[in-house]
Parts: C-alpha cells; structure tokens; sequence
C-alpha cells in the first residue's frame, strides 16, 4: 500500500515583488483585507484575497484623536436694552441702542423704522 | 515668468513631507513616522515579540504547524532574521486583528477606510484603492531604487513618505500526499 502523508507548506513568496499589508478589517470568515504595493506598477491595491493564516508586513497608524464632545449651548435669550450710556431703556428706533445677551455679549444695534 | 515661479512653489509644497514623532514598541524598537494628510503612519514596518499589553507571539517556523494555525504567531521571512531590518516581521491577521493589540499603546493596524483615505489622499482618482491599476498612489508609496524592489519598481517616487517596501508574505497550503511508487 502506497503511504500516505499529511504536508503542510508554509512557503514564502515575493520578496522584492510585492509589499503587503494587513488591515485589520475582515471580509470574512477565512480573508481579510490587505493593501499591495507593486514592483511592477505605480498602484496601491486594496485586495481581499489574503487567507488569514497567511502573514504579511504590517504597519500601525496613530489613533485618531477622539472625545471632542458637542457642547450644546444653552439658547442665547436677550436679557435687556440700554443706551449707550448703559441706562435701561425700551427698544426705540432710529437709534443707537445696546442689547445684552444671556451668554454675555453684547450688540450695538441701529434699528431704522 | 511669473506663472512659471508660482508652480515652481507649488511642486515643492507637494513633495514635503511631514515628519511625526519617534515611536517606540513595547521592545523598545523604536519607529520614524510621518503625517500624510493628516494621518500619521509608522513608515518601517513593525518588528515587536509581544503584544501591547505584554503578552507573547510565539515565533512559528515549521511550515506544517504554520499552515495548521489559526491562532496569532509571527515569522521572519524565509525564518531568516537577516530580512527584519529592512522588512520587519512578518505577522498573521489573527496577530493583526487582536484586540491585545500589536502595535504601540496609541497606536493600531489600520482599518481598511484608514489605508482608503491614505490612497485616496494621494490619488484621489484611485477610489480607495478599488480602482486596478491606479497609477499615482502606490508609486508616492513605494521607496524609490532597486535596492529592495525588483526592475522596474515603477512609479516610485515615494512622495508621501511612507517608504513602503516589497516584504513579501508566507502563504500556506496543506493536504494529504499520496506517495506512489
């Protein structure tokens, strides 16, 4: 009876050929995507042929700077108007007047009727 | 004339290149890095033993054992150490995609959108790299001579910075083998 025998080949490919690329994004189960550079064209390749057991060169990328939280601000109302000497007055056209806001600013607004 | 002055300043803002900070693994390898628009990627490839968190991946070299793994190991290509200056070590994607994570605390294997906005940043035409051949991005990737790469190494110019370099892989296949006589 001829025998029988398991083998396994971890063989080595393309030195000088191609640069590989893990990302560690998978396709699915058994591939995931890698990137490849190419000795013989000028392209950067996404392919998603690599068997995951098969190895490649990797490269790490600096984590994206995270945690900027939205402020919401609360709604600015307008608080009061005064002249520009700072005395209160209610809203008169056709002059110069001040209004100050909630949030602290304040506008110098001319109102033409 | 002056036409000529204005897209003499424009070639040259192009090609700079935006060197980041050092990094160092948690074998105290340390890394050069460079910002390529707005991310910042190591441009060697990565060489450490141990995960960030300590733990260590096993250094497999027996071609059966390899081909039967589904679990995280490393080689050095051809298991010859002389090939990890220039090309690092060579890593499975159960390596890659752990979440002891095998890069620098701060640092990660990039997803595939983050290698899509690296190519897209430098050909914007390549569509992430789904569009076969682009022609731009790959060459602004690629170290520049024949040192490393085989004839013709086309396109490199290696304008970003990356300085990406032909490490190759190691594959596997496995089987029974019917010896006859």
């Amino acid at each position: 009876m001829a025998p029988v025998t398991f083998f396994g080949d971890g063989g080595y490919n393309y030195i000088n050929f191609y640069g590989l690329w893990w990302s560690s994004t998978d396709v699915a189960e058994i591939v995931a995507w890698s990137l490849r550079l190419n000795y013989s064209d000028g392209s950067a390749e996404k392919i998603t042929n690599w068997n995951k057991s098969c190895t490649l060169s990797t490269r790490c990328i600096k984590d994206a700077v995270t945690g900027i939280e939205t402020i919401e601000l609360p709604k600015k109302t307008r608080l009061k108007i005064t002249d520009i000497l700072g005395r209160d007055t209610e809203f008169v056209p056709n002059t110069v007047q001040i209004y100050h806001y909630s949030d602290g600013t304040i506008e110098k607004v001319f109102s033409v009727e | 004339m002056k036409r000529l002055i204005i897209v003499s300043l424009l070639s040259c803002n192009i090609l700079a290149q935006t060197p980041g900070a050092v990094v160092t693994d948690i074998d105290g390898i340390q890394y050069v890095t460079v910002i390529i628009g707005g991310q910042e990627w190591m441009s060697e490839n990565l060489k450490t033993s141990k995960y960030s968190n300590g733990d260590l991946l096993p250094n497999v070299k027996g071609d059966t054992q390899w081909a039967n793994l589904n679990t995280n190991a490393w080689s050095y290509w051809a298991n010859d150490s002389q090939y990890e200056n220039s090309y690092g070590k060579l890593y499975n994607w159960y390596t890659a995609a752990d979440p002891r994570n095998v890069c620098p605390t701060g640092w990660h294997v990039p997803m595939q959108d983050e290698w899509s906005t690296l190519i897209n940043y430098l050909d914007p035409n390549a569509n992430g790299g789904s569009v076969v051949p682009n022609t731009a991005a790959g060459g602004k990737m690629k170290s520049t001579g024949l040192q490393h790469w085989n004839s013709p190494n086309l396109g490199a110019t290696n304008e970003s910075g990356f300085s990406g370099l032909p490490g190759g892989s190691r594959n596997f296949f496995w089987g029974w083998r019917l010896q006859l006589y």
